[in-house]
């Protein structure tokens, strides 16, 4: 028999360690979930974070060395970045003729500027129109995307071909005047006067469609009934377009700007296709990508590593500064 | 609940077998089976497939198996994966330009042992008989029936001492390269083959001016990946004025005294090069190309110039091969031919152009010095041997095209014996009927053997007494290599090496419009010596020479 008072002693004490049994368990729990997610937020972020160390610290880390190296005995030296000034003020050549450095800033100018003020806008304009579902919209948001799945190499091939003498294009140019006998003869992919024409062009044509897809989806995140209220109001297609499109996907046309801009600092692989041999094509990603990639030893890396340092230095502050200017020209709006 | 414990366990378990199975480099099969990886380009693989079979039915017990065959299967890959012997089960490669000196200095380091290569030795290959298909000896060495020559080239000679001497790799084509002619457009334009530089002058010059009507081109032209095919022609040329060892000299920079770091410069005043220079910068000309070659393919190119619209093409032996898919019949009536002896040879021995045509000819029909002084009482035994010389030498890439065998390869044994058989007469024949060119050996040929046109052209080139191969790519001149001359800083600028230089003549044929009269062969031989002897003391720095 249990003694009344021992058994209401008991349960009081039973209620008491139940209570504190409850946090304690509780309390427990939470910090087992709390170190699952940890481990599942570390787990999640290992491989990304080793991937960004292997193949962006350390070779930038390594660049940054590479460019104060002296290629003999990898003491300091800033010779590496006198011998890049060198060249682009005074660089020519002994044959007098090309100075690749200067081609390739004022290429990879012309590149930004393209992208900027030809690309984007057809870009964003494209997919307006698809946007707002005109006729086979879905047709053409297939064929403006195809050339993105599509591999480089693909591309430029059928682009090459496209303007290769006997073909269509290039017999179209012939038949309306434009060709000089001198592009006949070099061809348009080696000739000084078309061969960096010829990648812009091809820049126009591929730049759809990624970025369609990036507008298309930030136009299609606009309320509906923003549309239908200038429609009451009145606004026409393109007054929609200019007055209400593009301010509210100002954001991602900034970013796109950006990335126009840091791409002129890398893009290679279009002129390495369709005209590596014309120095008046060069940019500053294809400049930098053949003199690693022409080097037989390790300690010739040093030139490029300082080529590709001096542009960073330059062109980091100018991509940031034009990206404040960009943020500065409309408020981000919430929606 | 247990029940799905274990159904996952077990699915985890699997996978991880799999996992281990897929990385632990576990070799199916054992040594008798050789794991093969090849390089494939002009000449394909078809021959490997059809040896690899022959082979297995000579030897039922060993059978080669081919892992990889692409154009990937290149130099610097093949060296990576040699490189890592723990995870690579290749046990034979047929690859090309790979850097046997740089894996023989990594060797040490890799398999910590100073007394061993990353790479077999292949002298024992090279010094044994080849097997036929019969699986019998034959009487005669490997060694004796390689191509003068090869032999040399093969033989280390690079940076480690130790091993100097020693065969780490072999070639698995000829590759014979220079001019090749569309006899058929010589033939509208009753045109003869050339015998002479002038006389190949003429020729260009002649179909120029009769085929514009009819779209019709000296040359065809791939600038866009294959600028450096001109090389082939200069490079024999400079060979056939200076001799192979004036062409050696200069490709090891070494002025004839072994002087290179201090003296290295002077092997760039060498006369050859402005000898050569002189029909190159003649024959080197857009307008002699039909147009937009500058960035033509070589494929391209030579389509053009397998249809007719062009009489000649500098390439290589890989020319038939690489385009029988499509035009087989048309290709196979494409003929390679001799170098023309350079009419500055006849004149430094004292004879006008016609004559030295004639000397051509009477070399060419096998007459002996005594025959020909009979009939040119001018000429001594010194101006003959010149010319002959002259005439049996021709550029190879044979060098860049490697077999190599990793030293710790399993069935390295089995993949030596599968050489000897690929080296013997019957595999000499494979190649021949199924890559339509030749292994840089003598063989003897059957009457069912392929004989095309094209492939009788090839056997015609080097048959002289004495057949002597001059190339820009010999694996061991250092010197060359280490400097970076003309491959990196200055990366247009002609003066470097015009034999490094792949672009060199795609230059001259831009700069060519211009019109500059200061722009001669002349001009361009002197501002290369000139530039040499400047830059020579920064090029020893950066080996580390000074």
């Amino acid at each position: 028999m249990i003694n009344s008072e021992v058994y209401g002693e008991f349960v009081e004490h039973r209620v008491i360690s139940d209570s504190q049994d409850k946090k304690s368990r509780k309390k427990t729990h939470h910090l087992n979930r709390r170190a699952s997610e940890i481990i599942f937020i570390i787990l999640m972020l290992f491989f990304p974070i080793l991937q960004f160390v292997i193949f962006w610290i350390v070779p930038n880390f390594n660049s940054l060395l590479l460019g104060f190296q002296n290629p003999i005995d990898g003491s300091f030296t800033l010779e590496n970045f006198a011998q890049f000034f060198k060249f682009l003020f005074e660089g020519k050549d002994l044959r007098g003729q090309y100075n690749e450095i200067v081609y390739a800033i004022k290429n990879s100018l012309i590149f930004a500027l393209v992208s900027i003020f030809v690309c984007t806008p057809i870009v964003v304009f494209f997919s307006y129109v698809l946007f707002r579902r005109v006729p086979m919209s879905g047709v053409f948001r297939v064929v403006f995307y195809l050339p993105s799945i599509i591999g480089a190499t693909v591309t430029t091939t059928l682009f090459r071909t496209l303007f290769l003498e006997g073909a269509p294009a290039y017999e179209f140019l012939k038949m309306i005047g434009f060709l000089t006998e001198d592009m006949e003869q070099m061809g348009l992919f080696a000739s000084d006067s078309t061969a960096f024409l010829m990648v812009i062009i091809y820049s126009i044509w591929t730049c759809i469609g990624m970025n369609m897809i990036l507008f298309y989806g930030a136009m299609r995140r606009i309320p509906q009934e923003i549309f239908e209220s200038a429609d009451l109001d009145g606004a026409g297609f393109f007054r929609q377009f200019f007055a209400l499109v593009v301010p509210l996907i100002w954001p991602t046309i900034t970013t796109l700007i950006v990335f126009s801009l840091s791409g002129m600092f890398i893009t290679y692989s279009t002129v390495m296709i369709l005209c590596p041999n014309v120095p008046s094509a060069s940019m500053i990603g294809w400049y930098i990508v053949r003199y690693t990639t022409a080097s037989n030893s390790y300690a010739s890396l040093n030139y490029p590593a300082a080529v590709g340092l001096a542009f960073t230095a330059v062109g980091l502050p100018f991509v940031l500064v034009i990206r404040w200017l960009l943020n500065k020209i409309s408020a981000n709006v919430e929606y | 609940m247990k029940m799905k414990k274990l159904l996952i366990q077990a699915i985890l378990a699997s996978c991880a077998m799999f996992a281990v199975a897929g990385c632990n480099g576990t070799k199916v099969g054992g040594s008798n089976i050789i794991q093969v990886k090849s390089y494939k380009a002009g000449y394909s693989t078809d021959f490997l497939h059809e040896a690899a079979k022959k082979f297995h039915e000579v030897y039922p017990d060993y059978s080669v198996e081919i892992l990889d065959e692409s154009a990937l299967v290149d130099g610097e890959k093949v060296a990576a994966e040699i490189g890592v012997p723990k995870k690579n089960q290749t046990d034979l490669y047929f690859t090309a330009d790979i850097d046997i000196n740089h894996l023989i200095k990594r060797s040490s380091t890799v398999l910590h042992k100073r007394d061993v290569t990353l790479l077999e030795s292949l002298d024992d290959v090279f010094e044994s008989k080849g097997i036929t298909l019969e699986g019998k000896e034959e009487n005669e060495t490997i060694k004796s029936r390689f191509f003068d020559g090869f032999e040399e080239l093969c033989k280390y000679e690079g940076e480690v001492p130790q091993w100097r001497g020693k065969m780490f790799t072999l070639p698995w084509a000829e590759a014979i390269t220079g001019l090749f002619v569309n006899k058929a457009v010589l033939d509208k334009y009753s045109l003869a083959i050339p015998l002479t530089s002038n006389e190949l002058i003429h020729v260009v010059e002649e179909v120029y001016r009769q085929g514009k009507a009819s779209d019709n081109y000296p040359f065809s032209f791939g600038g866009g990946n294959a600028a450096g095919y001109w090389q082939y022609l200069y490079e024999t040329w400079f060979a056939q004025y200076s001799g192979v060892q004036g062409f050696n000299n200069f490709m090891n920079c070494d002025p004839g005294n072994g002087k290179i770091v201090d003296e290295g410069y002077k092997v760039y005043a060498d006369r050859g090069i402005l000898k050569a220079l002189e029909p190159m910068f003649e024959i080197c000309d857009l307008n002699y190309c039909p147009n937009g070659s500058l960035s033509k393919t070589h494929m391209e190119a030579q389509t053009e110039f397998i249809n007719g619209r062009s009489a000649f093409m500098v390439d290589g032996d890989w020319l038939l091969n690489e385009m029988k898919e499509y035009y087989f019949d048309k290709a196979k009536e494409i003929m390679m031919i001799g170098a023309p002896i350079l009419s500055s040879i006849g004149e430094q021995i004292g004879i006008n152009d016609n004559q030295l045509h004639s000397l051509v000819e009477y070399i060419d029909s096998h007459k002996t010095n005594d025959q020909i002084k009979t009939l040119m009482p001018s000429l001594t035994d010194e101006h003959i041997n010149w010319v002959r010389d002259a005439r049996s030498v021709h550029s190879t890439r044979g060098i860049a095209h490697n077999v190599v065998i990793p030293s710790y390869a399993d069935a390295k044994d089995a993949a030596k014996l599968f050489l000897r058989f690929l080296y013997s007469n019957d595999g000499c024949r494979i190649f021949r009927n199924y890559a339509n060119s030749n292994f840089p050996l003598s063989y003897e040929r059957l009457p069912g053997d392929s004989n095309t046109t094209f492939q009788q052209s090839l056997d015609k080139v080097r048959d002289y007494e004495n057949p002597q191969v001059v190339t820009t790519v010999a694996p061991f001149n250092g010197v060359r290599k280490n400097a970076n001359m003309g491959a990196t800083r200055e990366m247009y600028v002609f003066n470097l090496s015009s034999w490094q230089f792949p672009k060199t003549f795609y230059f001259i044929m831009l700069d060519k419009k211009s019109d500059d009269p200061q722009f001669s062969a002349q001009t361009i031989y002197e501002q290369e010596a000139a530039y040499a002897e400047e830059n020579w003391k920064e090029w020893m720095r950066d080996i580390l020479y000074l």
